[in-house]
């Protein structure tokens, strides 16, 4: 089992992909940072298609973007916390939207925290600093045996 | 007294006359009669004086006659009374009683015998009588009897009747013509008064007036009568008024009965009798003379499914609930099927029992239909509504994802050019990159803005009381805290309470209260004043600074979306700030409206009305 914190960031868009990885990079956040761009290949990252067990090992921290082709953001989030071995993984929403619908929906099928991307880019390095700091390193996760 | 009612029937100014008359009549009645007896007895006294004076000068010339026993002497003697035409006979006697001489000289014996019994010295039967002792030296001679008729006393008497009488008549003329001219002055106006009183009621003008000519009662009674009539033609114009509006409203009320094709229909309880007129029984598709008049074959004609609902509300308006106003379908004899809507009023006795209904009943089955139609087209309408807001909620959604991304890619690469290709550009360079980025940042506030604004059109409202005096000062004391440097003088009336979204009206205070904080920036003595007025009974709020102003030429644009009054550099701003207020103002059925001048200030006053 590899102790190796990974970030899995679920985002469609290539610029803000880059951008994200760049603020991440900007704040040292050095962890390997899987990439999927869609809702299917987040889903994919997660659990096997065939035999419907998670994948080992999971990331630590999911970065999610709400707006995706396929399979949505907030269908990947459901079916995220509704399997017992991948709710407890912090689940960041990432995305343009401030809809009160998206925020309570996210909020009600248990994401962890809720994110609005900000234009300025300044600013998008300062939450992508908040959110390494905060999950990878201050928050404390159960620790779970497969 | 039934005598004098003759009086009361005389015309007044006859009766003015007559009371005159009467008072002139009795007072020189009564004075002519006290001088008519004066006068005769002064009369009397005189001729009684004049005789006694005669006969005793006649008397005296009888002593030597009597002395010497000379009759004939005597007899001349005593015929100088014949100068006083008035006496008629005189005897004379000696010492002893027996007769000498007498005037005429020849005499009657009963005569003479009578003159010697007859009382002396008083008026009797017409006649004087005298009596007179010859005496000479103290020595009585005989006697002298002289009798005189009382002619002019009966003359003198005549003639003072006859003047006075005379007198009367002139008096009484006299009285007469000045009672008459003087009568005028009560009779004339009382008369005019009449005659006035005659011309209103013959002509029924009661705008005519009757000018006051004295400051008497009677002139009191013109201003009587002149308010009287006035009242009058108040009155009988209230009357001819509400004649004319009742003729109007019959008229109006016959024109919707016939027009409106109202049938009218009473129903006793007791007898179970149900009156319809031709054109209920037109309405409920019968002939004339048709309906059998009972209440069983008004329901007869009644739709099934709408009987009970129909009987219901009749026995509730019975038992004094809701007046009776119902629809109910009719089915004529050829299937066709009738919308009537009935309203009637329940005739109750004493006691509060209900007796009769009386109503109306109208056809309503084109209004039916139209509402059918109506309701059908609203139906497509609101399907239409929701259709489009769907599509506008979708637009904004992908309006607030696809918008904004580009914009964070422009911001964030022009960054990372900046930070990683710094060697390679020059200050203008890393100019225009900032300008790029200054660009996307704004546009993206924009979007933002934009995006409240449509959402607020959206967002169900949920009002409550709201405390503006506590919400202003929050926010107040918010702007002071991030702007500490400023000194602002604030005013904020006490126990500000409104009805309304208290998350909208924030924003509404928000964005006012922002504007006159950030308006007020280059002023030295910065005031800002929340408040409110009353104006034609309503409650208006409003936001008072004394900042930047703007031109009231331009009040228009200050609401319009993105339209600014002043230029970035100066305030900065989006422009959606005052929209936004003003939607959500119109959303609380509220007005919004604005006060400026340039370099004076600006009030921005709201309403609310939910």
């Amino acid at each position: 089992m590899l102790t190796e914190k990974k970030i899995l960031l679920v985002e469609d868009n290539p610029d803000d992909e880059l951008l994200t990885i760049r603020a991440l990079k900007k704040n040292n956040i050095a962890n390997d940072i899987i990439v999927a761009r869609d809702g299917v290949e987040a889903l994919d990252n997660l659990f096997d298609n065939d035999t419907n067990k998670v994948i080992d090992p999971l990331p630590t921290l999911i970065i999610l973007d709400l707006n995706l082709p396929k399979i949505d953001g907030l269908e990947v989030l459901k079916r995220i916390k509704d399997n017992d071995q991948t709710k407890y993984i912090p689940v960041v929403v990432l995305t343009s939207s401030d809809e009160q619908k998206d925020i309570l929906t996210s909020y009600g099928l248990g994401v962890n925290s809720y994110i609005r991307k900000p234009v300025d880019f300044n600013r998008f390095i300062e939450v992508a600093a908040s959110i390494g700091l905060y999950w990878l390193v201050m928050n404390e996760m159960p620790k779970l045996s497969n | 007294m039934n005598k004098l009612r003759f009086i009361q029937n005389l015309s007044i100014r006859n009766k003015v006359i007559l009371i005159i008359l009467s008072i002139t009549f009795l007072i020189h009645s009564i004075g002519f009669t006290f001088i008519t007896i004066w006068d005769i007895n002064r009369i009397k006294s005189e001729i009684s004086t004049g005789l006694s004076l005669n006969t005793k000068l006649v008397a005296d010339n009888c002593v030597v006659p009597l002395t010497f026993e000379d009759k004939q002497q005597a007899t001349e003697a005593l015929s100088h009374l014949k100068n006083v035409k008035f006496i008629e006979t005189a005897c004379l006697f000696d010492k002893a009683g027996s007769f000498f001489a007498s005037y005429p000289e020849t005499m009657s014996e009963n005569s003479i015998l009578e003159s010697q019994n007859q009382v002396y010295n008083v008026l009797e039967k017409g006649f004087f009588y005298v009596k007179e002792d010859v005496v000479y030296q103290n020595e009585t001679y005989g006697t002298l009897f002289v009798k005189a008729n009382s002619k002019p006393l009966k003359t003198a008497k005549r003639n003072i009747i006859l003047m006075l009488v005379l007198l009367s008549i002139i008096l009484d003329l006299l009285v007469i013509i000045l009672a008459g001219l003087m009568q005028k002055y009560i009779s004339l106006p009382i008369i005019k008064l009449k005659n006035h009183f005659d011309q209103v009621a013959e002509n029924q003008d009661f705008s005519m007036i009757l000018p006051r000519e004295s400051q008497d009662e009677i002139g009191s009674l013109y201003d009587g009568f002149n308010n009287l009539t006035k009242q009058i033609l108040i009155r009988s114009k209230e009357r001819d008024k509400a004649e004319a509006k009742y003729k109007d409203s019959q008229n109006k009320l016959d024109l919707a009965l016939q027009g409106g094709g109202i049938g009218i229909w009473e129903w006793d309880l007791a007898s179970n009798l149900t009156l319809w007129d031709e054109k209920m029984e037109r309405m409920f598709g019968l002939e004339k003379g048709e309906f059998n008049q009972s209440y069983e074959a008004f329901k007869a004609c009644l739709h099934h499914d709408d009987v009970s609902v129909t009987e219901r509300a009749i026995n509730e308006a019975l038992n004094g609930g809701s007046p009776y106003d119902a629809v109910f379908r009719v089915i004529w004899k050829n299937k066709e099927v009738k919308y009537i809507r009935a309203k009637a009023l329940v005739v109750r006795n004493d006691e509060g029992k209900p007796v009769s209904m009386l109503g109306i009943c109208t056809d309503v089955s084109n209004i039916k239909k139209t509402e059918d139609e109506l309701k059908k087209h609203r139906d497509k309408l609101e399907e239409l509504v929701n259709e489009r807001t769907k599509e506008l909620e979708s637009f904004s959604y992908s309006v607030s994802h696809d918008l904004r991304a580009p914009l964070r890619g422009i911001d964030g690469f022009s960054l990372a050019l900046l930070e990683d290709y710094s060697e390679v550009l020059d200050e203008q360079g890393k100019n225009y990159l900032n300008r790029v980025r200054l660009g996307s940042q704004k546009m993206a506030l924009l979007i933002d803005e934009l995006l409240n604004l449509s959402r607020l059109g959206r967002r169900a409202l949920n009002p409550t009381d709201v405390d503006l005096t506590a919400l202003a000062g929050s926010l107040l004391h918010d702007f002071a805290e991030h702007d500490p440097n400023r000194s602002v003088e604030i005013i904020i009336e006490k126990e500000m309470m409104c009805f309304a979204d208290s998350t909208l009206i924030r924003a509404v205070l928000q964005n006012l209260l922002e504007n006159a904080w950030k308006f007020t920036s280059k002023k030295q003595d910065a005031k800002i004043e929340f408040g409110s007025l009353e104006k034609e009974g309503k409650r208006v709020y409003f936001v008072k600074d004394n900042g930047a102003g703007f031109n009231m030429e331009y009040k228009n644009k200050l609401f319009t979306a993105f339209q600014r009054l002043h230029q970035a550099s100066e305030f900065p701003g989006t422009g959606i700030g005052l929209t936004t207020v003003q939607r959500i103002i119109h959303r609380h059925k509220g007005d919004l409206w604005a006060e400026g001048e340039i370099g004076k200030g600006a009030i921005f006053y709201f309403t609310l009305n939910l």
